[in-house]
């Protein structure tokens, strides 16, 4: 049969490719090596992954590895079941929704960090950072984008989006699957407290459709499928400085907007513990600031100049629910917003 | 044997592990039965509609593509009929709206009408996303699947039968009724099965074009339960209710007479099969398909090819048309695209073989146990096969996880559980696209390698293979197709070292990068082609035994042998539509 020892032969070269390819970085260096978790596109080749590597490790002599994972499990489920046994000793891309929740876990130790906030230019309304175990490292506010060739007048407030007559049409992202349809539900919340499903009840008349991430819901915007997207107030930012577009603009909510503050924390079970602590200051640094606004679109939280262009109004009035409030709320709130967007 | 057992308890260890953790970490499992009960029915009618709307077109569209598999103008229509079953989902539905949706070419069709002839006043086409959309975007991958096992059970229907239709001068209507439809009979419930558990356990396409929780999956509440409430105990609870939905439905159709075989009739004593047995080449086309002709035909056929093309071809080549541009070099010339690339072909390669191996063991274990009249090993043969048409990746991926951590490293492992899950997720079809066609190729062939004595693996050469090697060839593509295009389990695994292509796609439109992402979709989708044809040759390959062998006892009368191999001699190119 020599088909079937052609085959063997071919998969036993697949195979070989294969466990290659898998071991293939996995070169043994007497540096110490500092393994951070996080999330996929800030590990990936155009976020700011590479930009942080390179910095921290031209004064580090170390090795920074960023790990990184999908949204699904997440990092913080990803770590949860790793427990002690986790190789990370660094967890970056968490943002205040998980927190609390993050914080109950006990996985994480403090970060050390001292006068932090002399080094944060966070809003001021967002009060001083205090939070012992968890240091943050970019941040912005969610918010409708829209088209300023297609839409003319956007709604001013969220009151006026749930209730007004207009007939606009909106993409947004599923509280149970993505971090911005979360987002939009606290940021209802922060509006609404308990009046919240009533709420989405109403904005349900304007939803075209609910994605499950945000990429989706945003190519739907941009081929013209809806008239607003649910995103950050960033995102026309990137299109007037990476692709020269000046004609998105977010809608500006009078109830203000609500915050989406990205943090890291070091892991107990870290056996590089002064290094990490080292690569959180650095994160915190105006060199590695610096690099944010345009790889990761997002404010930085330190007292860096923005590119020009990147901030071309006012910044809107922050709103930010404690993060034990939505570690305990948020069960309820989900069944809330699946019973709001199901009512009619 | 043990393959099965293996597959149906890892299920089990699968959902047991998760349970284990779900319990450590203090999930409740509780769960809204009244929104449960929602899911279950909004899920069940969907897949319902999905699954018959998908039937709807199958039926004719076989029928048309049957008649017309020796027109060489319709390769296009055949080519893109196969593609469209293995494009990455999210992909196609994007194609889709840009022929269906609100900003899509059959609204601005109807602004330029408006324009031109004001008095018209057509109003714009109503809004895709909801149910429509759900079941438009599921018919766009379901009925393709269905035409490509009908179009060969149509054509393996005997010259006998076509001559005699013309010599009573059946007409088209008559032929499709008496003939055509009575060769599909027994494939409709069992195809109506598969769509209705793939479709009953879709995902994000449900999301995106289904405009709200109001058509949902229970995909979709074990994702949150997984990634927001970490409650695994609700995941696993959720997944066996999925399970005991898709067993329900299997069990409710296993009495229907052919639901036991796809793609073959079961009883031997059966009229058909025996006709179908004797006849001595099964793709070829006989030149009788055809009934005469009549402006009533003709118009039917046209329409068909027309909603062939408008349902499956325009929204193929809106994405050929969004990626087809210069950025399609940038992405080719980027390091980390080619070693994602290699990545992804090495382990569709490796899957789909992997596929036909076990296939081939398990139609082969099937034949005998059938032949022994095991009926209760064989439904549990059929059931187990199944499973993993509804157990929802996130779920076996974390479940994975939970199994192999603190045994291995996660990132040297993860190629092998990427593949270990594609092989699981391929399964399925691959034993329900061969196990009927094999049994009858093996009955039919058992006598001659008996009478003969022929050595089995010269008689699995030159006696079954020809017989069943475009099956096989057709499963390689398909699943190492589907595995190209797989995000599910890859991206709990992926590291910096080992990425998929679909998976470069995903993080190129996480940060804005959608026009990178089209052109790498587009790269994605060229790939799958690709590997699909190579299915084609390996089909053809595995169907023509090499001529000069000698290998054939020389006992053999020469009129048997020709008989043997006969048929990959008359198969004509293009017989069919992959």
């Amino acid at each position: 049969m020599m088909l079937n020892i052609k085959l063997a032969g071919v998969t036993a070269t697949i195979i070989a490719a294969v466990i290659a390819l898998g071991n293939l970085p996995a070169s043994a260096q007497s540096k110490p090596e500092l393994v951070v978790y996080t999330y996929d596109s800030f590990s990936a080749e155009w976020g700011a992954g590479p930009l942080i590597k390179a910095g921290f490790e031209a004064e580090c002599s170390c090795t920074l590895t960023f790990v990184g994972l999908d949204t699904s499990l997440g990092v913080l489920g990803r770590v949860r079941l790793e427990g002690a046994n986790s190789k990370a000793d660094v967890v970056l891309g968490l943002d205040t929704a998980q927190a609390g929740t993050a914080r109950a876990t006990g996985l994480f130790t403090d970060h050390g960090l001292v006068n932090l906030n002399d080094r944060l230019t966070l809003p001021e309304a967002s009060g001083a950072w205090q939070d012992d175990v968890f240091v943050p490292f970019d941040w912005g506010y969610f918010a409708f984008v829209y088209d300023k060739d297609r839409l003319d007048t956007p709604p001013q407030s969220m009151a006026e989006l749930v209730d007004g007559d207009a007939p606009i049409t909106l993409a947004i992202q599923d509280a149970r699957t993505s971090t911005p349809g979360f987002g939009l539900l606290l940021w209802l919340k922060a509006i609404y407290g308990d009046e919240t499903a009533s709420a989405l009840a109403k904005l349900d008349d304007k939803i075209t459709t609910i994605t499950k991430g945000w990429s989706e819901a945003y190519g739907l915007f941009l081929d013209g499928e809806v008239d607003m997207v649910l995103s950050y107030t960033t995102s026309p930012s990137y299109h007037r400085l990476a692709e020269d577009e000046q004609n998105y603009d977010y809608a500006s909510f009078s109830e203000g907007h609500y915050m989406q503050i990205e943090i890291a924390g070091i892991l107990k079970s870290s056996t590089q513990p002064i290094l990490a602590r080292e690569f959180l200051a650095y994160l915190l640094s105006p060199e590695a600031q610096a690099m944010l606004p345009q790889s990761q679109w997002m404010y930085p939280v330190g007292d860096v100049v923005l590119p020009q262009g990147f901030q071309t109004k006012p910044q809107p009035k922050p709103l930010l629910l404690a993060d034990e409030e939505v570690a305990r709320g948020q069960k309820q709130w989900l069944d809330e917003w699946v019973a709001g967007l199901t009512a009619n | 044997m043990l393959v099965v057992l293996a597959s149906a308890g890892f299920v089990v260890l699968a959902l047991a592990a998760l349970a284990v953790v779900g319990v450590q970490t203090g999930g409740d499992g509780g769960v809204r039965v009244a929104h449960i009960t929602y899911i279950m029915w909004s899920a069940a009618s969907q897949a319902t509609l999905s699954a018959c709307a998908s039937l709807l077109v199958a039926v004719p569209a076989s029928i048309v593509l049957a008649r017309n598999a020796h027109v060489p103008s319709l390769v296009g229509l055949r080519f893109f009929i196969a593609l469209a079953m293995v494009v990455p989902t999210t992909v196609a539905a994007s194609g889709i709206l840009v022929i269906w949706g609100r900003a899509g070419i059959v609204n601005d069709a109807i602004a330029i009408i408006n324009t031109l002839m004001p008095g018209l006043a057509l109003p714009p086409l109503p809004s895709i996303y909801g149910l429509e959309g759900v079941v438009l975007a599921h018919v766009f991958f379901n009925a393709p699947l269905m035409v490509r096992v009908f179009v060969p059970q149509i054509l393996s229907v005997t010259e006998n039968h076509w001559r005699v239709a013309r010599s009573l001068g059946i007409n088209g209507w008559g032929q499709a009724r008496f003939i055509e439809w009575a060769a599909l009979r027994t494939l409709i419930v069992p195809m109506l099965v598969l769509v209705f558990l793939l479709c009953f356990s879709s995902f994000a396409l449900v999301l995106m074009l289904g405009g709200g929780p109001r058509v949902t999956t229970l995909e979709v509440e074990i994702y949150s339960a997984i990634r927001i409430e970490f409650d695994f105990t609700k995941a696993v609870v959720l997944t066996w209710l999925q399970l005991l939905v898709a067993g329900g439905v299997v069990m409710l159709a296993l009495p229907v007479r052919g639901f036991a075989v796809w793609g073959g009739r079961h009883n031997p004593r059966d009229n058909d099969f025996r006709l179908i047995a004797s006849m001595p080449s099964m793709q070829s086309v006989s030149p009788h398909i055809k009934p005469p002709s009549s402006p009533w035909t003709q118009a039917g056929e046209v329409s068909i090819i027309l909603i062939l093309i408008i349902l499956v071809v325009l929204p193929l080549l809106a994405v050929v048309a969004r990626g087809g541009n210069l950025g399609l070099i940038q992405v080719l010339a980027n390091p980390l695209v080619g070693q994602a690339a290699i990545a992804s072909i090495s382990i569709a390669i490796l899957a789909a073989s992997i596929v036909l191996l076990l296939a081939i063991v398990l139609a082969e274990t099937r034949m005998q146990w059938q032949a022994q009249a095991k009926h209760r090993l064989l439904a549990s043969l059929d059931a187990s096969t199944q499973v993993y048409l509804v157990v929802p990746s996130i779920v076996m991926g974390t479940a994975l996880f939970i199994l192999l951590r603190g045994i291995a490293d996660m990132f040297a492992l993860a190629p092998l559980l990427v593949l270990t899950a594609n092989v699981m997720l391929g399964l399925p079809f691959g034993y329900r696209l061969l196990a009927g066609k094999w049994a009858m190729v093996r009955r039919r062939t058992a006598r001659l390698q008996h009478l003969y004595a022929i050595p089995r693996l010269v008689a699995l050469r030159y006696l079954i293979l020809p017989l069943v090697g475009r099956e096989c060839g057709f499963i390689f593509g398909l699943i190492a197709a589907l595995s190209m295009g797989d995000l599910g389990v890859i991206a709990l695994f992926a590291s910096p070292d080992f990425q998929t292509l679909p998976w470069v796609v995903l993080q190129q439109a996480g940060r804005y990068r959608l026009n990178e992402a089209a052109n790498t979709a587009l790269l994605l989708m060229l790939m799958t082609m690709a590997l699909f044809a190579l299915g084609d040759v390996l089909g053809r390959y595995l169907a023509h035994p090499p001529t000069t062998s000698n290998a054939l006892p020389k006992t053999l009368p020469n009129t048997l042998a020709k008989t043997a191999t006969k048929p990959a001699m008359t198969r004509k190119p293009h017989a069919s539509c992959e």
